[in-house]
């Protein structure tokens, strides 16, 4: 009396997992970003030069394939002489470390709060509700600028001032999931069972709320890079000397119309990288079968 | 095989149908005639092609589907996809979405009339007054102005019937247009579809998965299973007299009643005092608090099991999230065993009741093996370590009948019926003494509900259990129950034993639902 | 539709009083206004004084009553720098920043629009993905560096458009493109993404099954559908590009609400610093609500809620 028919009942919801090797959007971004990844962590032994390091007799070189290019510095130089190459590397590593290092914070404010409001729903949920909404009527450029400006740029600064706003979308992805899941009879099982909260909340739901919050997790990963470099290029971010490519793109913009490298190279690095969450983001998105 | 092509005003054909999807060949060359004025069934499991079949019928595939046939037209040649909404129209299963949202139910019939008719707004509208006062809908006039929202899903199914008749089609494909609704409303709409044939001499092609809904409504009956019609007739014949071994094993699958067994006396196991339950208002203003059960009381000796039964929103499932303790009663006592069970704390109460729930889709996580899902209960309630909670997982499911290999697959890896019975695995796995079991066997194929419920049978049996039984199919729980407790509105109505409350309802609501039973003629071969 | 409104207004009223609490917070508890006022070339007497005047000496709760009172009154406060008031010196930038702002969202939506639905249309074909491709490197490009090479090209290369300044219409051309290829994306996305989904739809089924006609199916049933929730973003991208437009006016010089931002935050003018972002806030809020209701009207499921 086993029955061991195929899965055939109605309604078997049939999950095109595809393949992560078939997916190009997602190998091209795992790719770069990998790139980007190893570029910053090996920094010191692949920069060519110092970045720190002023040669005033070799201002605003240009890059190799123009006229005019000074021999071992591949990309040119800066307003002051220094190696660009150098600066674009170890500009990854700020921009690398500050988008983990900020979605790693507003992710854990974001999944508790939104778990938290959708398990347990009625007045919790109003006023994490409240709390989100206040959030995201704050402008997050502004209010970030705001604050860089009365405490003063620097990385660790910039790192917690994106951290503790970003978490907005994460709570409310979080909280729609987790009220969608929260009647699940496999939640009331548990319940029925005796297991405590705890395990409804971190064993049972944040695994099947998971996927959503990963392709969140890339969304606003590429925005704190963004934001980054929008702070640091209207000088209230991180400060002089650090290479940070938006600070770059700032220093380099009143010599853009004759040296217009200065701005497309840091651009280009900023662009790739974002490109590359956001792949990685729709790929996944296609891959966990998530949706927004 | 084909059916008799009886030569009346018309017809469709159907030769050599396939239907293929990617790699899946879901219809394999089927044959029928759809003639006028007669109601032709297409009965099958799920799975068995027989939706794909009417959305064939009408062009309707979905993307990527490949259809081929020597032949699918009408007698003058006209193919389906020029005659939809015209002369052929199609009713759907799920009334709940099939109508737009944000458009009223007077634009949306009045489009398809115009759209074919032509004319004005005004003979639109007086059509579909018409045909919504014939269709049973109350107040047809001021209806046009609702939206479909306002509805209930038996409402908004007689709208969707009334738009498909707008142009007075010739043929009408009806796909589990009842499945979804209470099974009161499911006869009275089957009797409507079935005067509507007769007064328009509607051709009917109606896809069923229930073989009473078959012998309700249908003159002539082909039965589907892989894509393929296994056996065709008559329906009178064919459902009593089945020439193929599938037809018969379908037949047999039907629930049949078995006499209960009397439990008076027996100190209760379960007891409830004049349950009730009031749910706040929504919102943080206006509204008025929802009432959903009010005095209910009952009680449950050892060995016994006790059906509840009644239709949607009667409070059942209310109550059994009460007596599983997933929900407080606002009014009212639970007792298990004696002692109150408000005193008693979450893991003892987990001790000695569990639930078996309806959706075996949704029932068991599916980010987790079953091995680690029927591990959960055990390192909850038990003090084995390690190496014994692994033998007992297998022992577990050796009790419901499944293989040692499906403890390491995840949910998503087994059929329906083999995850309602890892959830019955689960709920044994902490020795509880009361099982209550919300419509276990209603989301599956009638195959597997026979298998099921034979299981529950025999663990009542062998472990002594005590079980609470809600269901809305008086067939099943003929099937399983001992006593039954009816219910309407929020309160218990009738209670006996089983087979006295077949034989001689006094509640109006329970002769409402021994009517609404479906059965088949009388064969005398079961 | 009573209750919908009321229980949506009241939650807007709590969030305003919320960024009220933040404002204040930055203005008055962030840095010492008494130092603001008075220059860094203040003695403490100087600065004592001040405290006294102003009543920066008393209890938190206070300050803040009298600061909620001066904003019911529409007094935004004083500049450090001119002493004009706050409201006035913003009231002359806005109609810049509006300008740029509602040329944004045109330029967002009539892409967004028409390509969202035609690659929905043509799922999986060349134009979807060059839609979504598009989309996907839209995103990815900073707006202030699309600003940069906007203007290298347009402004230097081919010298057909003003980049600085924001004395004629042709002054906000290139801003407004720069802030609109940011918020386009996510529209264009949400379109696409909601009329494929509606397609897919019962309803849908149904009406094809009804036979009528494929025109009146996706601009009449389908379109209605997926139109709802763009007014929500809609509502959050035009918040979102107000916020952005700090950077973009920055860049091109654009003499409106943004500008005025980045130069009182390099000259640290906390008053007008607050004032400004309570004035976004309040507009997003103002929008979003706009957007609820707009979306009530439209969908009568939300209409009979409550």
């Amino acid at each position: 009396m086993t029955d061991t028919s195929p899965d055939t009942t109605a309604g078997a919801p049939a999950i095109r997992r595809l393949s992560v090797r078939k997916h190009l959007g997602f190998m091209i971004g795992a790719g770069i970003l990998g790139a980007i990844v190893l570029v910053a962590v090996f920094a010191p032994l692949i920069a060519p030069h110092d970045p720190y390091a002023q040669e005033l007799a070799l201002r605003l070189k240009p890059p190799f394939w123009h006229d005019g290019a000074e021999p071992g510095y591949l990309l040119g130089t800066d307003a002051l002489g220094r190696d660009y190459l150098s600066r674009m590397i170890y500009g990854a590593r700020i921009s690398v470390a500050l988008s983990f290092g900020a979605i790693l914070i507003s992710g854990l404010i974001g999944i508790t709060l939104g778990m938290v409001a959708g398990y347990f729903g009625g007045w919790v949920d109003t006023a994490i509700s409240a709390l989100i909404t206040t959030r995201l009527s704050l402008p997050v450029v502004l209010v970030a600028l705001a604050i860089v400006s009365i405490v003063g740029g620097s990385l660790t600064v910039v790192l917690l001032v994106i951290g503790l706003l970003l978490w907005d979308q994460f709570a409310v992805v979080a909280r729609t999931a987790t009220m969608k899941l929260r009647n699940a009879e496999y939640v009331a099982s548990a319940q029925a069972m005796g297991a405590s909260r705890f395990h409804i909340l971190t064993a049972e739901l944040l695994p099947n709320i998971s996927a959503p919050l990963i392709v969140v997790a890339t969304v606003e990963m590429a925005n704190a890079v963004l934001i980054e470099a929008a702070l640091s290029f209207l000088g209230l971010g991180v400060q002089a000397p650090l290479p940070s490519w938006g600070l770059m793109l700032s220093e380099g913009k009143n010599f853009m119309f004759f040296s217009p490298w200065v701005i497309t190279l840091p651009g280009l690095c900023l662009f790739f990288l974002t490109l590359s969450i956001n792949l990685l983001g729709d790929g996944l998105r296609d891959i966990l079968g998530a949706r927004r | 095989m084909t059916l008799d092509t009886t030569a009346a005003a018309g017809a469709i054909t159907v030769r050599d149908l396939h239907v293929r999807i990617g790699e899946v060949h879901a219809v394999r060359g089927i044959d029928f005639t759809l003639s006028a004025g007669r109601t032709l069934a297409l009965v099958g499991e799920s799975g068995s092609g027989k939706s794909m079949t009417a959305l064939a019928l009408m062009g309707l595939n979905p993307p990527g589907a490949r259809v081929t046939a020597e032949r699918l037209a009408l007698d003058d040649g006209t193919t389906p996809q020029n005659a939809r909404g015209d002369r052929i129209a199609m009713i759907f299963q799920e009334p709940m979405t099939a109508l737009n949202p944000v458009f009223t139910i007077g634009d949306q019939l009045c489009a398809v009339y115009r759209r074919h008719r032509g004319g004005s707004m005004r003979a639109a509208r007086e059509r579909a007054v018409e045909l919504l006062d014939r269709v049973g809908v109350p107040s047809a006039r001021t209806r046009l102005g609702q939206y479909p929202h306002m509805m209930s899903g038996g409402q908004r199914q007689r709208v969707l019937i009334a738009m498909a008749l707008m142009c007075e089609p010739d043929f009408l494909i009806a796909d589990e247009p009842t499945t979804a609704l209470d099974v009161t409303t499911q006869v009275k709409l089957l009797d409507l579809l079935a005067g509507l044939r007769d007064e328009f001499g509607l051709g009917m092609l109606f896809i069923t998965h229930d073989l009473g809904v078959v012998a309700r409504i249908a003159d002539d009956v082909a039965v589907m299973k892989h894509g393929e019609i296994v056996e065709t007739g008559p329906c009178a014949r064919v459902l009593t007299a089945p020439e193929h071994s599938y037809t018969r094993s379908l037949i047999d699958s039907l629930p049949q009643p078995v006499p209960p067994t009397a439990h008076d006396g027996a100190a209760p196991v379960l007891s409830a005092h004049g349950l009730g339950r009031v749910y706040p208002p929504r919102g943080m203003f206006g509204g008025t608090p929802f009432r959903a059960l009010t005095d209910a009381s009952l009680s449950l000796s050892k060995g016994e099991v006790l059906g509840i039964v009644g239709e949607s929103g009667c409070g059942k499932s209310t109550l059994a999230r009460i007596l599983i303790g997933l929900d407080r009663p606002t009014e009212g006592r639970v007792e298990l065993g004696g002692e109150d069970m408000r005193n008693l704390p979450q893991k003892l109460r987990a001790r000695r009741i569990q639930p078996v729930f309806q959706d075996p889709f949704g029932s068991l996580n599916p980010s987790w093996t079953i091995r680690r899902i029927l591990d959960l209960p055990l390192r909850l309630h038990t003090q084995l370590d390690t190496s014994a909670r692994k033998a007992r997982v297998l022992e577990l499911l050796k009790d419901v009948g499944l293989p040692e290999r499906a403890a390491e697959a995840t949910p998503r890896a087994l059929s329906g019926g083999q995850r309602q019975r890892v959830a019955i695995a689960r709920a044994l796995a902490a020795e509880p003494q009361i099982l209550i079991c919300d419509e276990p066997t209603s989301a599956l194929d009638v195959s597997v509900q026979a298998q099921v419920l034979e299981l529950l049978r025999g663990l009542i049996r062998e472990r002594d259990l005590s079980m609470v039984f809600i269901s809305h199919d008086l067939a099943v729980v003929q099937a399983i129950c001992d006593r039954v407790i009816v219910m309407d509105l929020g309160r218990i109505v009738e209670e006996s034993a089983t087979d006295r409350l077949f034989a001689a309802p006094r509640h109006a609501r329970t002769q409402a639902l021994k009517d609404a039973v479906l059965e088949l003629p009388d064969t005398g071969t079961t | 539709m009573l209750g919908f409104l009321f229980r949506r207004s009241l939650l807007a009223l709590f969030v305003v009083f919320a960024i009220s609490v933040i404002t204040f917070v930055l203005s008055h508890v962030a840095v010492d206004p008494a130092t603001g006022i008075a220059g860094d070339s203040a003695t403490d007497a100087d600065l004592a004084a001040i405290r006294v005047q102003y009543g920066f000496d008393q209890p938190l709760m206070t300050q803040y009553a009298g600061y909620l009172a001066d904003l019911a009154r529409g007094d935004l406060g004083r500049s450090y720098l001119s002493g004009e008031p706050v409201g006035q010196i913003i009231a002359e930038r806005v109609p810049a920043t509006a300008l740029l702002a509602c040329l944004s969202l045109l330029f967002a939506l009539g892409i967004a629009i028409p390509l969202g639905v035609l690659a929905a249309l043509h799922a999986n074909s060349w134009l979807d993905r060059m839609a979504l491709t598009l989309a996907v490197v839209g995103q990815a490009v900073p707006n202030f560096w699309a600003g940069l090479l906007l203007i290298l090209l347009f402004g230097i290369k081919l010298g057909w458009l003003p980049i600085s300044g924001s004395d004629s219409l042709a002054h906000f051309i290139l801003p407004a493109i720069t802030l609109g290829s940011f918020a386009m994306p996510a529209l264009m996305r949400l379109v696409r993404a909601g009329m494929i989904e509606v397609l897919e739809a019962d309803y849908i089924r149904t009406a094809r099954a009804m036979g009528l006609g494929e025109g009146q199916i996706l601009f009449k049933y389908a379109l209605r559908n997926a139109v709802l929730p763009v007014i929500s973003l809609t509502a959050v991208q035009f918040g979102f590009m107000l916020g952005g437009s700090i950077v973009v006016e920055s860049i091109f010089a654009v003499q409106g609400v943004g500008y005025l931002a980045w130069q009182s935050m390099s000259r640290s003018d906390m008053p007008v610093i607050q004032a400004i972002v309570l004035l976004i806030s309040m507009i997003y809020i103002l929008l979003t609500l706009f957007a609820d209701l707009a979306n009530a009207a439209l969908d009568p499921r939300i209409r009979s809620k409550a």
